[in-house]
């Protein structure tokens, strides 16, 4: 059967009359069709145009440039030693369909499970990384996270002020720092089961709603501190203020009583004790207890000064004094002899037929502002 | 111990805060410009007050009562605490 071959532009038909060996009609093209080689030769520079289907049913070697403008086919196991391109251009598109497994699973996809392993050949999930992890870009992740090792070691902000650390903190807890230890922490969420420990300002929630904490409790959320107005503070138990300081500094509180229906919630004027002691003054004084009072001054007879260690903001205050008369097991009333900033002078006096003034065995005093 | 200062009223017996030091609340709490002497109560006699034969003065004296500028001044640490 004669075959009819183009050798750059010329129409050769092979065998012709006499070949035994090689064609020699053109010097650029071979066909050996003795032996059992049956080879298909081209000299360097020369090129051959195929534009129909060239099929091969042996083994085929390719020593140079294959160009095929179709499909191509290939049935059995395709071996490409050397390097290798795929695609010569940004819109190609080189679809795999089966297995891909890259150097023993170094990468792997599994179409079946829709999976991609990464030294890892049974993909468990969507991607499956066994061995480490650098990412030098963002990590987003929308989902839920969970990590089942023991620790994250560090995430350490590379150099420069902010960022967040976190530490093991000597592997049995967990803490937050700002970059280098500073301050400017900006901590969202919670710490389950540990003891969190700051060290700088910790900024609650700016929220003002009365009776509502902004610092509370995981089991008692109605009760903690909040503020039900700029610069104002609250301690709330039960949803409700039971103790204000408002902005002025003065104090509210609920009464302890059970009296009518709003006793305890709603809030009133407080007024501290502002000095007190408990001292004895028969002929002599000796002061036992005391709080912002620095001594007792004895007189005379039933006669005693108070004195403050810190001066009363002035000489407008309250003040209560209970006492018992020397030797005679009696109560006694008291005036105010002098009611100064700095000092308090009360005289006691006895209230039974011989009216005057008595030594007092013990005196207990309470000042008010 | 207490301390004892005498005024235009007569004798004064003063009894400390015992956080403090004596001298130091003496200083502060005996009036301004008046000397006071620092006694154990056990040195005091038994009569009433208004019998004792005693005189404080600048020889005897153990202080005087300061200012509120000499108290700042001597005691910093205690500054701004009221002086009488």
């Amino acid at each position: 059967m004669s075959v009819t071959v183009n050798v750059n532009g010329v129409a050769i038909s092979y065998p012709q009359t006499g070949d035994s060996e090689w064609g020699d009609e053109a010097t650029d093209f071979a066909i050996q069709t003795g032996s059992a080689f049956g080879k298909l030769g081209l000299s360097t520079g020369t090129s051959v145009d195929i534009t129909s289907t060239l099929d091969v049913t042996g083994a085929t070697t390719l020593d140079s440039t294959l160009t095929v403008a179709g499909t191509t086919t290939l049935n059995g196991t395709a071996n490409l030693n050397g390097n290798t391109n795929l695609g010569n251009a940004n819109s190609d598109t080189i679809a795999v369909t089966g297995i891909l497994n890259v150097d023993s699973g170094t990468l792997y996809v599994n179409p079946t499970d829709n999976r991609v392993g990464i030294n890892d050949s049974t993909p468990s999930e969507a991607l499956d990384v066994t061995g480490n992890a650098l990412i030098s870009g963002t990590l987003g992740v929308t989902g839920n996270t969970t990590i089942t090792g023991n620790v994250i070691t560090s995430i350490v902000k590379a150099s420069g002020s902010g960022g967040l650390t976190i530490d093991s903190n000597g592997g049995t807890d967990v803490a937050l720092f700002g970059a280098g230890g500073g301050s400017g922490t900006t901590f969202y969420g919670g710490l389950n089961g540990t003891t969190a420990t700051f060290s700088d300002v910790i900024y609650a929630d700016d929220d003002t709603t009365a009776n509502t904490p902004v610092i509370s409790f995981t089991g008692d959320t109605n009760t903690g501190i909040g503020r039900s107005a700029a610069d104002t503070l609250d301690l709330i138990t039960g949803g409700n203020s039971r103790f204000r300081i408002e902005s002025t500094g003065q104090i509210k509180g609920v009464y302890e009583s059970q009296v009518g229906t709003d006793y305890n919630t709603t809030l009133h004027n407080g007024y501290l004790i502002r000095a007190w002691a408990k001292f004895t003054g028969v002929s002599s004084t000796t002061l036992e207890a005391s709080g912002n009072i620095t001594s007792v001054t004895y007189n005379t007879t039933g006669d005693y000064t108070l004195n403050y260690t810190t001066n009363m903001p002035d000489a407008n205050y309250g003040y209560s004094a209970a006492s018992k008369q020397n030797g005679a097991g009696l109560g006694s009333i008291n005036y105010p002899s002098s009611v100064a900033v700095g000092s308090l002078r009360i005289v006691f006096v006895n209230t039974d037929a011989s009216p005057g003034a008595r030594d007092q065995s013990f005196i207990s005093v309470v000042v008010f502002r | 111990m207490v301390i004892i200062y005498i005024d235009n009223e007569g004798i004064k017996i003063m009894s400390p805060n015992q956080n403090y030091k004596i001298e130091m609340i003496a200083d502060k709490d005996v009036p301004i410009g008046l000397f006071y002497k620092i006694y154990d109560v056990s040195q005091l006699p038994t009569e009433p007050k208004e019998t004792w034969d005693l005189e404080i003065n600048q020889s005897n004296a153990d202080g005087i009562g300061l200012t509120q500028e000499e108290f700042d001044i001597k005691y910093p640490e205690y500054k701004g605490w009221s002086v009488k």
